[in-house]
C-alpha cells in the first residue's frame, strides 16, 4: 500500500465514522415532563424536596410488585409517557421516573403496564418524597397516599416494517448461496485453486 | 524493522476472524428464538437480518481466505482485537434496527459496552424495548465476559494449536487444563453452572418480591448475566434499584464478586483447594482494597448524613462499591445521585475501586488484583532491601494457585500495563474536562469506561459529543483486551502502509 | 474430536458435583464475610457521626 492509498483509506474511515453519527430519526422537541418537580428535578436536588408533599404524573412501567398489603410501582415522567418509541415517538433521551410505594389496593385500577407491547396507564399519585427512605434501605422514593387514573394505556401493535421483510428475505437468500458455495469449495483441496 | 504482511498473513487473519463472526451470528439465534416464542415479529426480522449479515461475512471469509496455515502469535493478537471490532459493527445491527438508538455509533457504543462487559448504554426508551433485544443485550455481555474468542474456541475451532494466541490476545492467559480448548470448556462449565444456580436464585427471589413467573425468570437470567459477566446491563432503566430488596441485592453481590474471580481460582476452589480463597494474592488484594474504599465512602457519607440509618448506609455504599470494584456497574441509586448525594469523596472512592477492578482472567476489567498484589509486594521488597544489610538477599513471592517468585520481569510487565491503564484513565478524564464536564465527573466516567465498569454519574448520554462516544468505545476496547493485542493490530495496520515488502 | 469427548463428559461426572457444590458454597461464604465486615463499618460509622 502506498502512502497515497493510505491517505485515501484514512479519509474513507473518517467519512464512515461521520456517517455513523447521523441520527436515524428526525430531531424535534421531546415531550416535556408534566410534573413540577419532575423526576429529574427530584434527583438533581434531593435535599430541597426531601420530606415534601409531591404530586407525580407518569406512565406505569413494568409491573406492580406486591409486598404484603403494600406495593411498588415505577412511574416514568419521561418523553415517552404519552407515546413510546415503538409507537413512533421521537427519541428524547433516557427514561426517567420515580419509584412509588403505596397501598396495594390502589394499584387494582391499573390496567396496562408499559413495556414493548404496551403503553402503560398514565396515573397521578400524591404523597411524600423521600431522598433516602429510612423504611426502604435508603432508596429514593415517593410514599403515595392516593392514585388517580389520568389516561388508560393501550396495546401497542407491533408494526412489521415491509422494508425489513424485503431485506430479511434478500439477505437470507444470499446467506444460503454463500453458505452453499463455502460447502462446495471446502471439498476441493486448497492447491487446486491456485 | 517492519515487514509488510504477505497475502498468506491476510488469509489466515481473515479466516479466523470470519469463524468468530460466524459464532456471533449463531449467538444471535438465541434472541431470535426468544422473539419468535414471545411473538415480537418486528424484532424477529431485526435478528433475521443481523444473523444473515454475520453469516454472509463469515462464509465469505471462509470462501476467500482459504489457507491451511495456523495462527502465529501476531496473527492471534490481530484476530482477537480485529474480530472485536467487526463483531461490534455487525452486532450493532439489532440495536440500530430497533429504532431505539440515536445513531449507528450509539448502537455500536452499546454493543462494544456489552462485549467488553462495561454496561454503559445509549439506547433510549429502554423500558419499552422488546424481550428479544433485551436477550441480545445480556447475551452479548455474557458471551463477552467469557470472551468471544473463547466462545468460538469452544464451538468452532477444531484443535488449532495457534488458537491459544487468540485466547491470550483476548486478555486471558491462564491454562486451567493442559489444552486451550479444554480450558475454554472448563471456563464455560464454571460459567454455566453459576448461570443455573444464580438464575434460579434470582428468579425465586423475584417471584417472592412480586414478579410474575415469566418476568421473574427472564429478569433473573438477565440480571444474572449482567452480574456474572460484571457487565451491568439490566432489563429496566432503573437498573437494580428496580427491585427494592436487600435479598435481591445480596444475591447479586455474591454473583458479582464470584464473577470477578479469576477462572483459575474458581477451578482450584472447585477441585477441592478451598483454602486458596484465603491465600490467593488476588482475593487478598480485592478484600483489602474493597474494604478500604468502602471504609472511605461509608465514613464520608455517614458524616454528610445522606442516609438515615446504618442499614441504609451499608446497603447503598457496599452495593455501589462492590459493583464498582468488580467492574460490574449495577446501581441501586439513581445515576445522578452519585453527584447530588454522594459528593466528591464518594465519587473518588468509587473511582478508585473501579480503577483497581477485578481479577485477571475473569470477566472483569480494570488494572486487576494481581497487578496490585505484584506492585505492592515489589514495593515492600524494595523497602526491605533498603533497610537490610547490603549482603542480605531479599526475595519475595506471590501466591496464585502456587507460589511464584517475584522476578523483575513480572514486576516490569505489571507496571507497564498499570501505567497504560492510568494513562488511558487520564486521557478520558482530560478529554471529558475539555468538553466542559466537571473534572471529577469526567474522571469517574472515563475510569468507568476504561475499566469496563459501567457505573455512570450522568456524563454518558445520547447527547454526549461524538468524539467522546468514539473515545469511550476505544477505551472500553483497549481496557478489555489489556492493550497488547490492540497494539498488535495497530502494528499490523502500520506494517501494511510502512513495512518493507 | 472423538478422543476429546469422554473427557468433556468427565467435567460433569456425577461424583464430582459434591466437590463443585462445596467450592461454590466456599465462594459464597467468602463474599458474605466481606459483606459482614462492610455492615460493621456502617454501624460504627453511624455510631461515630
Amino acid at each position: 500500500m502506498t502512502s497515497r492509498s493510505a491517505r485515501v483509506a484514512c479519509a474513507l474511515a473518517a467519512l464512515w465514522l461521520l456517517a455513523l453519527t447521523a441520527g436515524c430519526r428526525a430531531e424535534g422537541t421531546p415531550e416535556p415532563s408534566p410534573n413540577d418537580p419532575s423526576s429529574v428535578m427530584l434527583i438533581e436536588q434531593p435535599k430541597k424536596h426531601d420530606g415534601t408533599d409531591v404530586k407525580f404524573i407518569g406512565e406505569v412501567i413494568g409491573e406492580v410488585m406486591r409486598r404484603g398489603d403494600m406495593a411498588w410501582l415505577h412511574i416514568n415522567d419521561d418523553p415517552y409517557y404519552l407515546m413510546n418509541v415503538e409507537e413512533g415517538a421521537q427519541l428524547g433521551g433516557y427514561n426517567s421516573g420515580m419509584a412509588v410505594w403505596l397501598d396495594a389496593e390502589l394499584t387494582q385500577k391499573i390496567a396496562y403496564y408499559g413495556d414493548y407491547k404496551h403503553e402503560g396507564d398514565v396515573v397521578e399519585v400524591a404523597g411524600v418524597f423521600n431522598a433516602a427512605c429510612a423504611e426502604h434501605g435508603g432508596d429514593m422514593d415517593i410514599h403515595a397516599k392516593s392514585l388517580e387514573m389520568v389516561r388508560v394505556g393501550h396495546v401497542v401493535v407491533d408494526p412489521v416494517h415491509p422494508w425489513k421483510i424485503a431485506w430479511a428475505i434478500g439477505l437470507s437468500l444470499i446467506t444460503a448461496g454463500v453458505g452453499a458455495l463455502t460447502r462446495l469449495s471446502r471439498d476441493r483441496p486448497i492447491d487446486a485453486r491456485r | 524493522m517492519l515487514l509488510r504482511p504477505r497475502l498468506e498473513d491476510h488469509l489466515v487473519i481473515g479466516k479466523y476472524t470470519g469463524k468468530i463472526i460466524i459464532g456471533v451470528g449463531l449467538l444471535m439465534v438465541v434472541p431470535l428464538l426468544t422473539s419468535v416464542v414471545l411473538a415480537e415479529w418486528d424484532t424477529v426480522l431485526d435478528f433475521v437480518i443481523s444473523v444473515a449479515a454475520c453469516l454472509i461475512f463469515g462464509f465469505s471469509t471462509q470462501l476467500l481466505c482459504r489457507t491451511e496455515r495456523d495462527l502465529s502469535w501476531s496473527h492471534g493478537m490481530v484476530v482477537a482485537s480485529g474480530s472485536w471490532i467487526v463483531a461490534t459493527v455487525l452486532g450493532a445491527l439489532p440495536h440500530w434496527l430497533s429504532g431505539h438508538a440515536g445513531s449507528y455509533l450509539d448502537a455500536m457504543f452499546d454493543v462494544m459496552s456489552g462485549y467488553t462487559t462495561t454496561g454503559l448504554y445509549l439506547l433510549q426508551d429502554l423500558d419499552h424495548i422488546s424481550h428479544g433485544l433485551n436477550m441480545w443485550r445480556h447475551l452479548l455481555t455474557y458471551a463477552g465476559g467469557q470472551g468471544i474468542v473463547v466462545v468460538a474456541l469452544t464451538f468452532l475451532f477444531k484443535g488449532a494449536a495457534g488458537a491459544y494466541t487468540a485466547y491470550v490476545g483476548e486478555g486471558k492467559d491462564e491454562r486451567l487444563l493442559p489444552n486451550v480448548i479444554q480450558t475454554a470448556r472448563a471456563i464455560w462449565f464454571v460459567s454455566l453452572t453459576w448461570l443455573a444456580v444464580g438464575t434460579a436464585a434470582l428468579a425465586v427471589t423475584g417471584m417472592v418480591l412480586g414478579q410474575e413467573p415469566l418476568r421473574a425468570v427472564l429478569h433473573g437470567l438477565w440480571v444474572f448475566m449482567g452480574a456474572w459477566s460484571t457487565g451491568g446491563f439490566a432489563p429496566q432503566s432503573y437498573n437494580t434499584l428496580y427491585y427494592h430488596s436487600l435479598g435481591y441485592e445480596l444475591v447479586t453481590i455474591v454473583i458479582m464478586i464470584a464473577g470477578s474471580f479469576n477462572f483459575a481460582l474458581h477451578w482450584a476452589v472447585w477441585t477441592g483447594n478451598r483454602k486458596e480463597l484465603l491465600k490467593n494474592v488476588e482475593t487478598i488484594s480485592f478484600a483489602v482494597t474493597l474494604s478500604f474504599t468502602v471504609l472511605i465512602a461509608t465514613f464520608a457519607l455517614a458524616k454528610a448524613g445522606v442516609y438515615p440509618d446504618a442499614m441504609a448506609l451499608f446497603r447503598k455504599v457496599f452495593y455501589q462499591l462492590v459493583s464498582g470494584h468488580t467492574t460490574t456497574g449495577f446501581s441501586s441509586i439513581y445515576v445522578r445521585a452519585f453527584v447530588t448525594q454522594w459528593g466528591p469523596i464518594g465519587l473518588m472512592a468509587t473511582t478508585m475501586a473501579m480503577a483497581i477492578g477485578a481479577s485477571a482472567c475473569s470477566t472483569g476489567g480494570g488494572i486487576k488484583g494481581i497487578r496490585m498484589g505484584v506492585i505492592s509486594k515489589a514495593l515492600l521488597q524494595d523497602i526491605r532491601r533498603a533497610i537490610s544489610p547490603e549482603r542480605a538477599v531479599i526475595t519475595a513471592k506471590i501466591h496464585h494457585i502456587k507460589d511464584v517468585a517475584l522476578g523483575d520481569g513480572v514486576v516490569r510487565s505489571a507496571m507497564l500495563i498499570t501505567i497504560a491503564y492510568l494513562s488511558l484513565y487520564g486521557l478520558t478524564a482530560i478529554v471529558g474536562t475539555l468538553h466542559g464536564y466537571d473534572f471529577l465527573q469526567s474522571a469517574f466516567e472515563g475510569v468507568s469506561a476504561a475499566s469496563n465498569t459501567g457505573l455512570s454519574c450522568g456524563v454518558t448520554s445520547p447527547s454526549m459529543p461524538s468524539v467522546m462516544k468514539v473515545l469511550y468505545i476505544l477505551a472500553m476496547w483497549l481496557g478489555r483486551l489489556e492493550f497488547m493485542s490492540v497494539f498488535a493490530l495497530g502494528g499490523h495496520l502500520l506494517s501494511m502502509v510502512r513495512g518493507r515488502g | 474430536m472423538r478422543a476429546v469427548q469422554p473427557r468433556e463428559r468427565g467435567l460433569a461426572r456425577r461424583e464430582r458435583w459434591p466437590l463443585y457444590a462445596a467450592g461454590l458454597l466456599a465462594e459464597t461464604r467468602f463474599v458474605l464475610a466481606l459483606t459482614a465486615v462492610a455492615f460493621l463499618m456502617a454501624v460504627v460509622a453511624k455510631a461515630v457521626f
